[in-house]
């Protein structure tokens, strides 16, 4: 019997958890909900008296508050939580391969179906702004990162708790939306302080943020974020009661 | 004695019940209690409680906190803190997430367990079904508007700082009713329209935010960035019945910028969400099959 | 053509100084309920049946054999190692488990290959058909496995857990929703691969599948292990359950009364020729029981055991009566 390589189980994972994310249903109705930004994106671009500074605020709150982290939620949770929550999740656990590559490959099978679903609109969006390329390039590179780090968190909550996404939602709207722009400790532990500072950071336009890290902290937090993230899921799978 | 007198038959099988029926009446009161102890989690692990219980906590812990200091320091500080009762009701992000998680609760599970089925075999049809949940749901939303508010009101009036004369009570006790139910009526049915798509609780609850947050959005920053008009915001359903309260409160109007706008377009534009919401989720249950 | 398993990989080695399975004291509990206790058993190449009533520990035995859950106490060593902690001992463990979810998006060969690739086999391709193949469903390898009945479901579980061609095979309850030709080919399938050599578990609570299943049996009950072995020989051992022994013969009464004098037996019913009697001391009966006819110039035509039957034993220990 040869052996698996950790690569090659990433692979395989993320083969069949990608297959099971993606359905009919949900492709329509967050593409549909991805044409609103590029929509707004336009209206702003065209109608705006600063669209630089509007452009960057709709960036932030639609996008990096909204869009991302919700899209993330989706698939991020149904990852490894679906299985778990159906009995799926034997097919995978009792393999020969190690618990790493299992959440690689479900991290990544939420990240390639997230970063299109949101990259995309928030780029286009971008771009119909009109205000130049540093916020289009601050745009997906700060998409990137915070869809990485999202990915990592609900992936992590997937594997913790029985509601993933009601618990997300509530980190979202709760957390991140009022508890973070109130508490500077409570902005620390959020991903959206981060990846704000990003797209403020690389245009200028100044927000007046509770929590303003630097570009360089903020890149590097978003990568600590999802990297420790997999850490815990990675642990978490190993001590799992599988159903 | 005979061979026959410990005799004993405990089970013979299916027997067609012969006891009183209590109708459709009790069906619907019964359907509707159960629903409720499901939103609450009530007999249930403490994890199901917690989401609505947390929620339902914030909402009183607030008109709490303000009543204390008014009970504590006295007229001025009161005065400093109080506004009308109506801004007691939850605001709307707190509203619409608590209307996300209790109406996919009421009627998602259904589907995916077959209880739907079940219940379309009892004395409910499609209609008495959805009316007992929204019954459940509508009186569920009732606690975190009408609850706070209420409670408000009635520390006031015991401080002394409540309406003029028993007349303008009743008048403001009247009207805050009103207003809290066609709000609770209003969020129930644009929670149970936006959750009736999907078998998935966790889904229809994002589904039910991105229905509010594909608007609210939108609407504001239409409103701010262009000269598209003031009535953009009605577009926004929640907050359009927030302000619809307000005014059946005679409250002034706490949402940005919708004081701007006529008592008309705000009740044209909340009985527009108000009958869209219920035409979707009647057209839905209506080509809904009971397998 | 009856199912024949897949041939066994020549790499693979059996070490023979320990058990294939090997439970020692193990329990398990969930909060105040107490799942699995004290169990302690071995299993070596063979078909054995874990039978039990719903909800006696079947599953939570199983996932511990499997590493899917810990023991509470006690050890649960698989080819003399802990599934959970051990990644290679996992690719030598095949399981169907209990329930019916599956990846309902791929199709009944993309299952199964995924399985072949995650264990390592090295052609995966052709373990795959050859698994599908096994288990009769190599005519809808295209077919997403949503869209299949239980029995169907059941055999593309059987087919994932056969494709690396395990060492060990665990398979809960894996008859469920199988129709009776699909149940006779699987029973055979498992009797050949317990004559390979490969330890074959197999959960029911059904009495008649055990009971073509195999002879070899492990009872549990309540959580605790209440007998293992053949249970012919387990009925043999239950000294305080009186026999059942139905005989046939020309002169029912006079042997019925013959016996009750000479206190062999217990009680006797007669029935035209048919004498049913009960004995607490079916060494002594056996021993005697064909010179006393001989004495008594009576022909016994029949002598059969009624209550060594699966279910008897089943029975006997379950309900204790």
């Amino acid at each position: 019997m040869a052996t698996v390589s950790p690569l090659r189980a990433v692979i395989l994972t993320h083969n069949v958890l990608l297959k099971q994310l993606i359905t009919k249903g949900r492709l329509i109705a967050i593409t549909i909900f991805g044409l609103l930004p590029i929509l707004l994106g336009w209206v702003i671009g065209r109608q705006s008296e600063d669209p630089l500074e509007a452009g960057a605020g709709f960036i932030s709150y639609m996008g990096l508050a909204i869009l991302i982290p919700v899209v993330a939620l989706i698939f991020a949770s149904a990852s490894l939580g679906d299985t778990r929550e159906d009995g799926t999740l034997v097919y995978l656990w009792l393999r020969p391969i190690s618990r790493w590559s299992v959440t690689g490959g479900a991290w990544a099978a939420s990240a390639v179906i997230t970063l299109p679903l949101t990259v995309i609109p928030m780029a286009i969006a971008a771009i119909l702004l009109d205000v130049g390329s540093a916020l289009i390039i601050a745009t997906i590179l700060t998409s990137v990162l915070a869809v990485l780090a999202y990915c990592g968190i609900f992936l992590l909550l997937g594997l913790l708790v029985k509601n993933p996404v009601i618990w997300g939602l509530a980190y979202i709207f709760i957390w991140e939306a009022i508890v973070a722009s109130f508490a500077k400790p409570a902005a620390a532990l959020a991903v959206s302080g981060y990846s704000r500072a990003i797209i403020t950071g690389r245009t200028g336009v100044d927000f007046d943020f509770l929590f303003s890290p630097s570009q360089t902290i903020s890149i590097f937090m978003l990568i600590v974020i999802m990297a420790v993230s997999m850490g815990i899921t990675t642990f978490r799978l190993s001590r799992i009661e599988v159903p | 004695m005979s061979a026959t007198d410990n005799a004993r038959i405990l089970d013979r099988g299916y027997r067609q019940f012969d006891g009183q029926r209590l109708g459709i009446g009790s069906a619907i009161r019964s359907t509707a209690w159960q629903t409720t102890r499901s939103i609450f989690g009530l007999g249930r692990k403490a994890r199901h409680k917690f989401f609505p219980m947390a929620i339902l906590g914030i909402t009183y812990l607030i008109v709490v906190i303000q009543l204390a200091a008014v009970f504590l320091f006295g007229q001025e500080t009161a005065e400093f803190l109080t506004t009308n009762s109506w801004q007691q009701v939850a605001p709307g992000i707190v509203m619409i997430l608590f209307a996300a998680l209790v109406a996919p609760d009421a009627i998602v599970r259904d589907q995916k367990n077959g209880m739907f089925s079940l219940y379309m075999s009892t004395p409910l049809t499609k209609s008495t079904y959805l009316a007992a949940k929204s019954f459940s749901v509508a009186g569920s939303i009732l606690l975190i508007t009408f609850g706070p508010a209420l409670l408000y009101l009635l520390g006031k009036t015991i401080k002394g700082l409540g309406p003029d004369g028993v007349g303008q009570w009743f008048e403001t006790f009247a009207r805050l009713s009103v207003a809290c139910i066609v709000l609770s009526l209003f969020l129930c049915a644009f929670g149970l329209a936006f959750s009736c798509f999907t078998n998935r609780r966790a889904i229809a609850s994002i589904v039910v935010l991105l229905a509010y947050l594909g608007t609210s959005v939108p609407s504001a920053i239409l409103y701010d960035e262009t000269n598209i008009g003031k009535n953009i915001l009605l577009i926004n359903p929640i907050e359009t019945a927030y302000e619809f309260g307000a005014r059946i409160c005679n409250s002034p109007s706490i949402v940005d910028n919708y004081g701007e706008i006529t008592t008309t377009f705000i009740a044209l534009g909340f009985f527009g969400w108000f009958l869209a919401s219920s035409l979707i989720l009647l057209f839905t249950y209506q080509k809904r099959e009971a397998i | 053509m009856s199912p024949q398993p897949p041939p066994p990989p020549q790499s693979q080695t059996v070490n023979h100084t320990v058990n294939m399975i090997e439970v020692s004291n193990a329990s398990k509990s969930f909060g105040n309920v107490v799942a699995v206790s004290d169990v302690s058993f071995q299993l070596n190449a063979g078909v054995t049946a874990l039978l039990g009533p719903n909800g006696a520990g079947k599953s939570t035995l199983f996932r511990m054999l499997c590493g899917l859950t810990t023991p509470t106490s006690g050890t649960v060593k698989v080819l003399g190692r802990d599934a959970r902690q051990d990644t290679p001992v996992r690719g030598k463990i095949g399981l169907s488990p209990q329930q019916d979810a599956l990846f309902d998006r791929l199709t009944a060969y993309e299952f199964v290959e995924i399985a072949a690739k995650t264990h390592g086999v090295e052609n995966p391709r052709t373990a795959t058909n050859h698994a599908l193949m096994l288990v009769d469903l190599d005519t809808v390898t295209e077919k997403n496995v949503g869209s299949f009945s239980k029995g169907m479901r059941q055999r593309v579980k059987l087919a994932a857990a056969l494709v690396n061609d395990p060492e060990i095979l665990i398979l809960d309850e894996p008859l469920s929703g199988l129709d009776p030709v699909q149940r006779n080919r699987m029973i055979e399938l498992f009797h050949n691969l317990g004559s390979q050599g490969k330890c074959v578990l197999i959960s029911s609570h059904i009495l008649d599948e055990v009971a073509r299943i195999g002879s070899e049996v492990l009872v549990i009950a309540q959580g605790r292990l209440a007998a293992s072995g053949d249970y012919r020989s387990l009925r043999t051992l239950m000294e305080d359950q009186p026999h059942v022994i139905q005989i046939t013969t020309n002169r029912a009464r006079e042997l019925g009364a013959a016996l009750l004098q000479k206190e062999i037996i217990d009680g006797v019913t007669i029935e035209d020729e048919t004498l049913n009697i009960t004995t607490s001391t079916i060494d002594a009966f056996g021993r005697s029981i064909a010179s006393f006819a001989r004495e008594l110039d009576i022909s016994l035509i029949e002598v059969a055991p009624m209550d060594d039957d699966l279910e008897s034993v089943f029975r006997y220990l379950i309900e204790g009566k």
